[in-house]
């Protein structure tokens, strides 16, 4: 199904790229709670196991290059328990869609529009991402391809500028909450590594395979060095305190920047950094939503399920999140095991069973 | 009721919008799932302008991984000398 549809692996890259510095950029600092001043060395440590990870995705799209996940979990598990397995990543991928709307508007409505009631946000929101998914992968690609200089180029002058303002004291002592790394490896495992598994969506849509493989490990490298930067820069300059108390940190630390009292204020880069990648994001998390519900039920196109189910996100993200503080619970305690579940648990089976009826195979073939 | 009204005038414009190409070109299996899940969108809708209790979906995620999840972190926290 979709056979048609082509993205090269640059796009492919930048895609990654946006997926893993969207939602997480602006919350990123927070991490720094347990491990206080040393939480970037366990993020860099974290982004390690994420890096394998997608070495895990890889192997898994390499036994079935022109299939998404959909398909070969029905091909290997049988066609009730794959049945069973592909509507629960069509539950993942919608109820990450509503996830990340959720943090968009709740950010647009503490900063920007204070006044307006977030459906209406929602709604405004999602009649761009639906634009987006409607008009298919290869143009949405495109675009996200012009925007990739420009993010890249407002990632370095927010990095540069904000650089006059470290002072060192703030992560000294290095190493002395060494304990406390596990519990920041296994936050920095779901912001954003774990997610990467949605991409198993787009992999047979992408021209040369063995570059593809390739990308993705660039696209997620690039994301992480950026979010690492990010941690050590706000414990650089805000502190500890600040960087875990406050929501939304890197955009504070944007607020810092001074620049010989003439560049002042311009903490909107970092929230249109963040909206452009959220966007992408979320799309691609509707876009998979989508496909994967519509070859589950075997549709001829997932076009005509946009708007129900844009409908159905803009009410699960209404109903489920009551308040910010519940929402924070909910993330701090269940987020990670219920990614755990889809990025890790899944594949990783899926795996190992393909891989044990290759053998199978194997061994027939030899007897024959 | 004004909210009630709105939420139907857009149903009915998503499905003027969808419908006739669908059904133009005989898909008649997507017509279906689209028209159950609009109306189970509009059903919703309705409810939650009406104040109706929908029950929530993360509730039942987190009754899921809860015990996991405490397990999980006593050994995270133990390694961590606390």
């Amino acid at each position: 199904m979709f056979k048609h549809i082509k993205i090269s692996y640059h796009q492919f890259m930048v895609l990654v790229f946006f997926f893993t510095i969207g939602g997480a950029i602006i919350f990123i600092p927070s991490l720094t709670d347990s491990a206080k001043q040393d939480t970037w060395i366990g993020y860099i440590i974290g982004s390690g196991i994420g890096l394998l990870f997608v070495l895990l995705y890889n192997k898994l799209g390499s036994y079935f290059p022109n299939m998404t996940i959909i398909e070969y979990s029905e091909k290997i598990l049988g066609k009730w328990l794959g049945k069973t397995v592909s509507f629960l990543y069509f539950t993942y991928f919608f109820h990450c869609t509503a996830y990340f709307l959720r943090q968009l508007g709740d950010f647009i409505n503490i900063y920007i529009l204070t006044q307006t009631p977030i459906v209406a946000i929602y709604i405004i929101f999602f009649l761009i991402i639906i634009m987006g998914v409607r008009i298919g992968l290869e143009p949405f690609a495109r675009a996200s391809e012009i925007f990739y200089p420009l993010i890249l180029l407002l990632l370095f002058i927010f990095i540069i500028f904000i650089s006059p303002q470290i002072q060192f004291t703030n992560i000294q002592p290095i190493l002395e909450n060494i304990n406390k790394l596990p519990v920041t490896i296994y936050y920095s495992l779901d912001s954003p590594y774990l997610q990467l598994v949605t991409f198993l969506m787009l992999f047979p849509f992408v021209i040369q395979f063995k570059k593809t493989k390739k990308s993705f490990i660039l696209g997620t490298l690039i994301g992480s060095i950026f979010l690492s930067l990010i941690i050590l820069l706000s414990t650089l300059v805000l502190g500890v305190y600040h960087s875990s108390n406050l929501h939304y940190a890197t955009y504070i630390l944007a607020q810092k920047i001074n620049i010989g009292n003439i560049i002042q204020r311009i903490e909107v880069i970092i929230a249109l950094i963040w909206l452009v990648a959220l966007y992408f994001k979320t799309t691609i998390f509707f876009y998979a939503a989508n496909l994967s519900l519509a070859q589950i039920l075997n549709l001829k196109d997932y076009r005509p399920l946009t708007f129900p189910l844009g409908i159905l996100s803009i009410i699960y993200a209404i109903v489920s999140v009551t308040n910010i503080a519940s929402f924070k619970v909910y993330e701090a305690n269940i987020t990670t095991l219920h990614h755990l579940t889809f990025g890790l648990f899944f594949p990783l089976i899926l795996l190992i069973i393909s891989k044990l009826k290759k053998t199978n195979k194997d061994l027939s073939k030899i007897k024959h | 009721m004004w909210a009630i009204t709105g939420i139907i005038v857009v149903t009915a414009a998503i499905a003027m919008f969808e419908v006739p190409s669908l059904w133009k070109k005989k898909w008649i299996k997507e017509l279906g799932v689209f028209s159950i899940l609009l109306l189970f969108g509009t059903g919703l809708s309705i409810a939650i302008s009406l104040r109706v209790n929908i029950p929530n979906p993360l509730e039942w995620i987190t009754f899921v991984y809860k015990p996991l999840s405490e397990a999980l972190f006593g050994l995270l926290n133990s390694w961590g000398g606390e």
